[in-house]
């Protein structure tokens, strides 16, 4: 059991292309689909938390499965083997990459490629605002949130203000907080 | 010494990355520029590589800088400290909270939270695009013909084949245009 986890997370992470929605798919093909190790419903609630809290969707689905067949072992072994291909890989083109760069026609299309990235973070940061205003029931707060932290954020940047990013993560964690607590005072009285 | 530090580093990033690997950009971006070997205009091509191979991005990034700074073993104890919290996480909710996962105050919370991340995401977006358009390489605004290229291309895309054009099909798109532009202006 815990060399199948192995050999089926590595895999997984091999296959994985782009981050978490791809792999949501093959995870549920893998783990509910041909081996009904988990059940749908479990499945659903599982992508649920792992959205919900820290860490790659990867990370959060290894555990949770290599958890549930194989205790502390199974968890760790998963785990281990999902991120195993990225650093191997990684290893081996971090120690060359700099050799690369040295062609011309590389670097070109590095030059494009870094274009590319951004229209597609920008691709997931708008689908993503569009995605939570739908059946959103307090629509001006959520856009009026996004602006701010888009705006306030990518000043920081450009002009180079010395600020930790990890204070903008912990302030919207606050936030959160905050209107939970205001909301549920409301809802006493 | 390095190790302990970039290890608590990233034991951090890990710990923060709330929304996916692209709201763990700007915190890996932080860390990075603490450490002198790594310029941001290498970290830029971490980061279209790690978008381009398979595997996490944030998992890639912790690779990439953990390799750089220690070689094999700096890429695994960064990897592993980037990926603990996101372990520990589960293993306690796995452990404690059986199938009780739907709260409904919590999600409340994760509501109000995630236009904060997203806005983050977008941000980190824009300035890498802002990044390239003003760097010294963009001969000729060749860039902003390739940019023009790329959202014409994924247009077109969505128009014809009524889906999105995925990401990695954007990247080889980006590389192409890339190359040719060289030759044409």
């Amino acid at each position: 059991m815990i060399l199948q986890l192995f050999t089926m997370f590595f895999k997984i992470g091999l296959f994985t292309f782009g981050g978490g929605y791809g792999m949501i798919s093959i995870v549920k093909d893998e783990c509910v689909d041909k081996r009904n190790w988990v059940e749908n419903e479990e499945f659903v609630n599982l992508i649920a938390i792992a959205e919900s809290t820290p860490g790659p969707l990867a990370v959060n689905m290894a555990t949770y499965v290599g958890y549930k067949k194989a205790k502390l072992a199974g968890a760790i072994v998963a785990t281990i083997g999902v991120v195993a291909p990225s650093v191997i890989i990684i290893y081996l083109i971090a120690n060359y990459l700099n050799d690369f760069l040295k062609y011309e026609i590389v670097a070109n299309a590095f030059r494009g490629i870094r274009i590319a990235v951004s229209v597609i973070v920008i691709r997931t940061g708008y689908n993503l605002i569009k995605n939570e205003l739908k059946d959103s029931d307090k629509k001006p707060v959520v856009i009026v949130l996004f602006l701010i932290y888009t705006l306030v954020f990518l000043s920081i940047e450009i002009f180079k203000i010395n600020i930790s990013s990890i204070y903008f993560i912990l302030s919207a964690l606050l936030l959160g907080v905050i209107f939970s607590l205001v909301r549920y005072r409301n809802d006493i009285h | 010494m390095i190790y302990i530090k970039l290890i608590i580093d990233f034991f951090i990033v890990g710990l923060l990355s709330f929304g996916g690997s692209y709201a763990s950009i700007p915190l890996i971006k932080d860390v990075a520029s603490n450490y002198e070997l790594i310029s941001e205009d290498m970290l830029m091509n971490f980061i279209a590589i790690s978008e381009s191979t398979p595997g996490p991005i944030a998992v890639n990034l912790a690779s990439f800088i953990g390799t750089n700074v220690g070689g094999i073993l700096g890429a695994i104890l960064v990897t592993l400290a980037e990926i603990l919290p996101a372990f520990l996480i589960i293993l306690i909710f796995t452990i404690f909270f059986k199938n009780k996962l739907e709260n409904e105050k919590m999600s409340y919370g994760l509501s109000i939270i995630r236009p904060c991340v997203v806005g983050i995401i977008t941000s980190v977006g824009l300035f890498m695009l802002f990044t390239v358009m003003t760097s010294s390489e963009n001969r000729g605004h060749s860039n902003i013909v390739i940019l023009v290229l790329i959202i014409a291309a994924i247009y077109i895309y969505q128009k014809m084949a009524k889906k999105k054009l995925s990401a990695i099909k954007i990247i080889i798109l980006g590389a192409i245009f890339g190359i040719a532009i060289n030759y044409l202006l």
